[in-house]
């Protein structure tokens, strides 16, 4: 497996570095290629199986666009022919169609998906999220400044029991799109999730047993908590 | 003319203060939060001392304010602070109801408020210090101040353009604040017994903020802090008006104007000294002379809650304040743990969550601060131990397994407020956070009464 981490200086926010070290550690350093916001990025030109995309600030999120915006074709075209992606935390509302700031600013972002996402910046909104991805159980936390609206009944990622979905009245969260996952889930992911990890990445994770026995405590604990919207 | 329900908050706020303290409460927070509620933007009634005198910034902003008003007390300054209470709305309301009149007509001569930086665009506008000191800006708790980014925008927006600023000129964000002030800037020059850290993995300003091309960094302290420059465009860190040029265990050395001051010193913690400068930079823009600030200075030990060291029958126990929800904080302790040649083997006990240990309380806390904050620095044969005490400590023991760390090493510990555990290390370091700073005390002297017997 051929992984490449984009902008991770700039797109590592809320604990989402955790996802990295999660890939480097199940499928080797030597595998992980991380492309800086100044570089070009190597799925464009290389063979690559995965991308990776973790949370970034608003700021970010217009220079990722625009770093992106062009190489926009050959990214669907590789995803129609398989690659597997996986967008995290803030990094998801760049692939709706736009993001719409507080004083009504639009930003066009890579629609690879039908939906918007509004930012209100206070208060922050920070919750805990149970629920599941097919049968698999999901946990983790929201901590953002947006809320999406779109129709993501046929495609989402997750069906939230605790928490919320892309909207505080939406129980559906995220967007999948072939072997793209795009949700703003942080946690990290792919370390609160190991079933989940498991069965997207297709590989053997590490510390399979410690990260099963920490997912069931924070799921009883998230089922029991009082402190969910945080 | 001041509105009606000025008055009704007065009154309200004034009797909960009455109320509070005679049941022997601290009264620094609600009172505040009771005038604020009936009066939202009291603090624009409330008149301020002549002269005001704020610190904010990510880290060492308690540390830095509690110098300051110290120094100022000794020196027969009549002030008002919020040393012992809250740095948000309610804290400054809190301390400005015992500082003026009914009326609200202010009684001292100086303030000195400790603001949070989030928090400082409800406050600034209406104080308007006269100087405004920030420490540094990092990344913090995610679920209060999202990202540095954010907490810039916010301090650009809510500083006043008449306020001095003393800024940290080694840290790239807190020195390009609000351009347009006055400004000063302190900065702690390379010392000889220092290792530049480039494995930080919060790495907060990589990029230029003129130009957006990768700054290069000449010195690199930790994280963002250093001395860097920029090939396009020509930036670099500013020329420090406080300098401080030399650290040793007997004294600092600070240069301001080609002269050099010394002031005795026992302590060599960078972090340590940056909030020492930041006081001394605060109060010679105040014009205390050097000899007065050195022999005040001389003085000095670092704040008990803080950092607390015990050596009972050759066994040392520290207690340091980690912080939660703070990854910087807690990676600046790791890197400060593993330069300790001298403590000899280690054991480590965590205790830094934001819930307290009761048994039946059940915490949903975001956790994933952990990946940002530099457990692989722990990762060392001097460490032997490494117990995990809280509702979290799968998480924890977790971070630490990507980290590098033996399995071995780690013991899981269920919240608790007592403790229970056997070490045979030299050392034992009890990291805590600000919520369980009571605990931490109770389980060192668990820990020095045991070895003491």
């Amino acid at each position: 497996m051929k992984i490449e981490i984009l902008f991770p200086e700039l797109c590592s926010l809320f604990g989402d570095h955790g996802n990295i070290v999660f890939l480097e550690k199940t499928f080797g350093k030597e595998n992980v290629f991380k492309t800086s916001i100044l570089d070009t990025p190597k799925f464009t030109n290389e063979d690559i199986d995965f991308i990776y995309i973790g949370a970034m600030n608003e700021q970010t999120q217009i220079q990722v666009i625009k770093k992106l915006s062009p190489f926009k074709d050959i990214l669907k075209q590789k995803l129609d022919n398989g690659l597997k992606a996986l967008f995290t935390g803030t990094a998801m509302d760049i692939f709706g169609k736009r993001i719409i700031e507080e004083d009504g600013t639009i930003i066009s972002g890579l629609a690879f998906f039908d939906f918007e996402t509004k930012i209100k910046k206070r208060p922050r909104l920070n919750c805990a999220v149970y629920g599941h991805y097919k049968n698999i159980p999901i946990v983790g936390h929201k901590t953002q400044f947006t809320q999406s609206f779109g129709d993501n009944k046929d495609n989402h990622f997750a069906k939230i029991k605790i928490g919320m979905g892309i909207n505080k009245n939406c129980n559906l969260e995220g967007f999948v799109y072939k072997n793209l996952i795009a949700t703003n889930i942080t946690g990290p992911l792919l370390i609160l999730n190991p079933e989940f990890s498991e069965e997207f990445l297709g590989a053997k994770i590490p510390f399979k047993d410690v990260l099963i026995e920490a997912q069931n405590k924070r799921i009883r604990d998230t089922q029991m908590g009082k402190e969910i919207f945080q | 003319m001041k509105p009606i329900r000025f008055y009704v908050a007065m009154i309200l706020a004034r009797l909960s203060y009455f109320m509070l303290k005679l049941i022997g409460r601290n009264a620094t927070h609600f009172p505040g939060l009771v005038a604020v509620r009936i009066c939202p933007n009291i603090l624009k009634y409330l008149e301020v001392p002549n002269k005001v005198i704020s610190i904010t910034g990510t880290n060492g902003k308690t540390t830095t304010s509690n110098m300051i008003v110290s120094f100022l007390e000794a020196n027969g300054v009549d002030l008002v602070a919020n040393q012992s209470g809250s740095n948000i709305e309610g804290g400054i309301i809190s301390a400005l109801l015992t500082s003026t009149t009914f009326f609200g007509k202010n009684k001292k001569e100086m303030a000195v408020f400790e603001v949070d930086e989030r928090a400082s665009v409800y406050i600034f506008p209406y104080i308007k210090p006269d100087v405004i000191v920030v420490t540094n800006l990092y990344r913090d708790s995610y679920k209060r101040n999202a990202h540095v980014d954010y907490i810039v925008e916010t301090l650009e927006k809510s500083i006043p353009k008449s306020s001095l600023l003393i800024l940290n000129g080694d840290d790239t964000l807190t020195c390009n604040l609000c351009r347009d002030n006055t400004r000063k800037y302190f900065s702690i020059a390379p010392q000889d017994f220092e290792q530049e850290v480039f494995d930080s993995i919060i790495q907060d300003a990589m990029y230029c903020q003129n130009c957006g091309e990768k700054l290069i960094f000449d010195f690199k302290r930790y994280h963002h802090i250093g001395l860097a420059h920029c090939d396009k465009c020509g930036y670099k860190s500013p020329s420090a008006d406080y300098l401080l040029t030399k650290i040793t265990n007997e004294q600092i050395v600070i240069k301001e104007d080609n002269t050099e001051y010394p002031c005795q010193n026992s302590i060599r913690n960078i972090t340590d000294n940056y909030n020492k400068l930041a006081a001394i930079s605060a109060l010679r823009a105040l014009d205390y002379s050097f000899d007065k600030i050195s022999t005040y200075f001389s003085k000095l030990k670092v704040v008990e809650s803080r950092y607390n060291e015990t050596v009972a029958n050759d066994k040392r126990v520290v207690t340091i304040l980690a912080k939660d929800q703070n990854p910087v904080a807690n990676s600046r302790v790791f890197d400060f743990i593993r330069k300790q040649s001298s403590w000899g083997s280690i054991s480590i006990l965590f205790i830094n969550e934001i819930h307290p240990h009761d048994a039946s309380y059940i915490s949903c806390e975001n956790m994933a601060w952990l990946y940002d904050a530099d457990f692989e620095y722990l990762n060392l044969p001097a460490v032997k131990q490494i117990f995990c005490m809280g509702h979290h400590n799968l998480e924890y023991k977790s971070r630490m397994l990507f980290a590098g760390i033996d399995a071995d090493k780690i013991e899981l510990l269920e919240p608790s407020n007592t403790l229970d555990i056997k070490t045979s290390t030299d050392t034992v370091i009890i990291l805590h956070g600000t919520k369980n700073i009571a605990t931490a005390n109770k389980f060192k002297d668990i820990l020095v009464g045991g070895n003491k017997n």
